[in-house]
């Protein structure tokens, strides 16, 4: 019934190369979504099928781009101070100023999204206790764990309230813990009308909390749906299912040549 | 100190706001990268308190020449014609350190995924990189024109002094506008990957200009005509910004006053509109810059590693194991493609010429007379020294941006380490000595003649065999294993004068050799080749600590 709301994401035709002197990597290869408000979206796919240049193109990082993405309905080439007010990113690779302390790093990004110092302070300490985290708020980063980073870059992804959230591999580094607990956030935050936008790799994972998973390989997306929709005899699990679709289900034929590797010499 | 600067800042305020910038995100942006700043350098001289600051001492170093330029200036009366002269070096001076160094700081990508998916403008974001850097270049400014303004007020009264101070903060902000303006201005002629590429080179081009301009431009000054030179205005005078700073200084003696009041003007406005043009119309293809380089990481570079090139095959003449045939290929392949690593070698190369030109002193309006007249001389002894810049790559060797990447020296099983630095110390002497020694004894045969040839070679030897000797008696960390950053310790410099205090001897030792006859020169030649064989051998079976 959510469907016939106005999409919150609408995608025509996207397209993306990466040239390099004469060579030319066609990364996204056109593709055409609409995303609905509410929807937590699984988006998975082969190591370099495209799924971070998706969400980096989205966030706004990767300005130029062929085809038309509306947000919000508005334009993202020409809106995407407005739009960007709107949505929140997790990077992946932990990229963060890790000689701030989470505090301080949650204050900046905070202010850089306009929020009053005061609103600004309460949130980020809720956010903290959320996590987990208040007694390293005045930590600095540059000794904190890869998980803690990750629940910092977390924290400053949705400190803005956004409406749309993009995370890259946001449970790299997380403990089992830190995974139910932001398995919970997405699920709320989906509940509230927000749209949930994520990559990852761990099947077992966007099978369990997603609405719609979205697989593409070699820039197109090639199954798109509610796992229960997308499952077909050979595949009961999503791991096998994006094994069967990838080109990856001759894994036993891939092993002998591994064996045979080692043991010719 | 940041917090000073931020009140500085916040005294422009409304003018920022005028070029379009959203001042809460730019002050957060700004204080976010001075904290960070403040934070790192502590805890680096932390660790060796022994050294000052880096920083720290470049200003001191800034503080001096400025001094000095000074006083080489001193005896020129007229004001604007001194002053035009002492912001024109000052401006190039800043040009130098902005693009040198400061170019990493504008188009710093590591922090794009954290603010390019926020709502900040292209212009705020540049503007808060333009501020960031201004603070360090306002510091070099201050340092260079200290000296001159104490200097200058036993000439001129308080006002000047002050006009001149504020000149040089005017100065900076010129400068950084046209740098700026310049990198905007190419990467839309040039795009991508090829835009670092070419920065690199004009870096390198700097390098040695203002290298051949320290050695070359006092001598050409002629104090005794400086006194009675007048600079006259003329039409293109307007177009010189240093002049515009300096009439802005003369402005305050109020003479002339005409011409004085346009230079004033020029000063004030230039600055001003420029940074609307750069601000508010640029800053969409400064974003554009930095969006590229998100997207270069996601190119694949495809290189010739199939393919292999003439010189990796070279390596089975050289090197006598496996390990250090290994050593070579990477240091080959690494230095063919780190730009970092052909920042800091290049330029030592492009030296040479200008050093040739120095210590030879060729008489140019008779070139061929003084040409044959330096056949009859000793002095391709200097071409020996000059080989030893091409040796001077080793010492870039231990560094690399990705030090992480070491730790398969530690973890893999495996304690040839000897070997490999003996491969990529060999490597770099094939690919950086051995063509410019080859270069330069070419132009000593020409000028000198074949006689000499046994000397070059057993001077080409002994460099050689003393560069293999520094390798030994230093702790010399296995290739591309160390920051950069630990090179700022002015390590390179102790060695480099070390060498160069050995290149002494070498020369004195061809020279002792030019006495015998040529088969007892290439008799010594052949047993220094033995040495270095063994010296070889020695870098192999020494133990290395590996950290």
């Amino acid at each position: 019934m959510k469907q016939i709301e106005s999409p919150h994401i609408t995608i025509r035709n996207l397209k993306k190369s990466f040239s390099n002197g004469k060579t030319k990597n066609e990364v996204l290869k056109g593709i055409n979504l609409d995303i609905y408000p509410g929807q937590i979206i699984g988006y998975i796919g082969p190591n370099g099928a495209g799924k971070s240049t998706t969400v980096k193109i989205l966030c706004g990082i990767i300005p130029d781009f062929e085809g038309e993405i509306t947000m919000f309905g508005q334009d993202l080439k020409s809106n995407g101070l407005e739009i960007k007010k709107r949505i929140g990113y997790v990077p992946e690779n932990g990229a963060l100023y890790d000689l701030l302390t989470p505090n301080e790093y949650l204050t900046f990004i905070g202010t850089l999204y306009g929020l009053e110092a005061h609103s600004l302070e309460k949130r980020a300490k809720q956010l903290l206790s959320f996590f987990g985290m208040e007694e390293h708020a005045d930590q600095r980063m540059d000794t904190f764990s890869k998980g803690m980073k990750q629940k910092t870059l977390i924290m400053s992804g949705i400190i803005n309230d956004p409406d749309i959230l993009f995370l890259d591999e946001p449970l790299s580094g997380l403990d089992a813990n830190s995974v139910i607990l932001v398995k919970e956030m997405l699920t709320q935050l989906a509940s509230n009308g927000k749209t949930i936008f994520y990559c990852s790799h761990l099947m077992d994972i966007v099978e369990k909390i997603s609405d719609r998973i979205l697989l593409i390989n070699d820039g197109n997306v090639i199954a798109d749906g509610k796992f229960e929709e997308l499952k077909t005899d050979q595949s009961a699990t999503l791991e096998q299912l994006f094994a069967q679709l990838t080109g990856g289900q001759n894994s036993n034929s891939n092993a002998d040549v591994l064996f045979k590797a080692f043991n010719e010499n | 100190m940041i917090n000073f600067s931020l009140f500085f800042v916040r005294l422009f305020r409304k003018l920022i706001q005028l070029w379009g910038v959203d001042y809460p995100q730019f002050e957060a942006l700004l204080r976010n990268k001075l904290v960070l700043d403040f934070r790192r350098n502590p805890s680096k001289h932390k660790s060796s308190k022994k050294k000052k600051n880096p920083f720290l001492s470049q200003l001191i170093t800034f503080a001096s020449i400025g001094g000095f330029i000074e006083f080489s200036l001193y005896s020129i009366n007229d004001i604007l014609l001194n002053f035009t002269i002492l912001y024109s070096i000052i401006m190039v001076m800043l040009a130098t350190t902005l693009i040198n160094e400061f170019t990493a700081v504008l188009f710093d990508e590591r922090d794009n995924d954290i603010l390019l998916a926020r709502p900040i403008s292209h212009r705020t974001l540049l503007l808060a990189r333009l501020m960031h850097i201004q603070f360090y270049v306002g510091y070099i400014a201050l340092a260079l024109s200290f000296i001159s303004g104490i200097v200058l007020a036993f000439k001129y009264n308080v006002l000047i002094i002050i006009a001149y101070f504020l000149g040089v903060g005017l100065s900076a902000w010129i400068t950084l506008l046209f740098t700026i303006f310049f990198y905007l201005a190419l990467s839309k002629v040039i795009k991508g990957n090829k835009f670092k590429d070419f920065i690199t080179y004009v870096q390198i081009f700097l390098a040695v200009v203002i290298f051949g301009g320290y050695q070359l431009v006092p001598q050409i000054i002629d104090t005794d005509a400086m006194k009675h030179i007048y600079m006259s205005v003329h039409w293109w005078t307007y177009l010189i910004p240093p002049a515009w700073v300096a009439g802005f200084v003369k402005f305050f003696t109020f003479t002339d006053t005409m011409n004085m009041a346009i230079f004033f003007t020029l000063a004030l406005a230039v600055p001003f509109f420029g940074a609307i043009v750069v601000v508010r119309f640029l800053s969409k293809g400064f974003g554009n810059i930095l969006g590229q380089s998100t997207a270069d990481k996601n190119s694949l570079i495809e290189t010739r590693s199939l393919k292999e090139k003439f010189s990796d095959h070279l390596n089975r003449l050289f090197c006598v194991t496996e390990m250090e045939k290994l050593g070579w290929k990477l240091t080959m392949k690494i230095t063919r493609r780190d730009r970092k690593f052909k920042q800091s070698v290049y330029p030592m190369l492009g030296i040479i010429p200008v050093m040739a030109i120095l210590m030879l002193k060729p008489d140019f309006r008779d070139f061929t007379g003084s040409i044959h007249k330096m056949g009859n001389s000793y002095r391709y002894l200097f071409f020996i020294f000059l080989g030893f810049f091409g040796t001077m790559s080793i010492m870039q060797l231990p560094f690399t941006d990705t030090p992480e990447a070491s730790w398969i020296y530690k973890a893999l099983p495996f304690n040839q380490h000897g070997h490999i630095i003996s491969g990529a110390v060999k490597a770099l002497l094939y690919k950086f000595f051995f063509p410019v020694y080859s270069l330069l004894t070419i132009c000593t045969l020409l000028i000198w003649n074949i006689r000499i040839f046994p000397e070059m070679l057993l001077g080409g030897l002994l460099t050689i065999f003393m560069s293999l000797i520094m390798v030994t008696s230093q702790k010399t960390k296995l290739p591309f294993t160390q920051p950069r950053e630990v090179q700022q310790k002015g390590g390179t410099m102790i060695m480099m004068f070390l060498g160069m205090f050995l290149m002494g001897a070498i020369i004195g030792l061809v020279y002792l050799s030019s006495l015998l006859p040529a088969w007892g020169i290439l008799i010594i030649s052949l047993f220094v080749m033995g040495m270095i064989v063994l010296t070889n051998r020695f870098i192999r079976s020494k133990k290395y600590m590996i950290i």
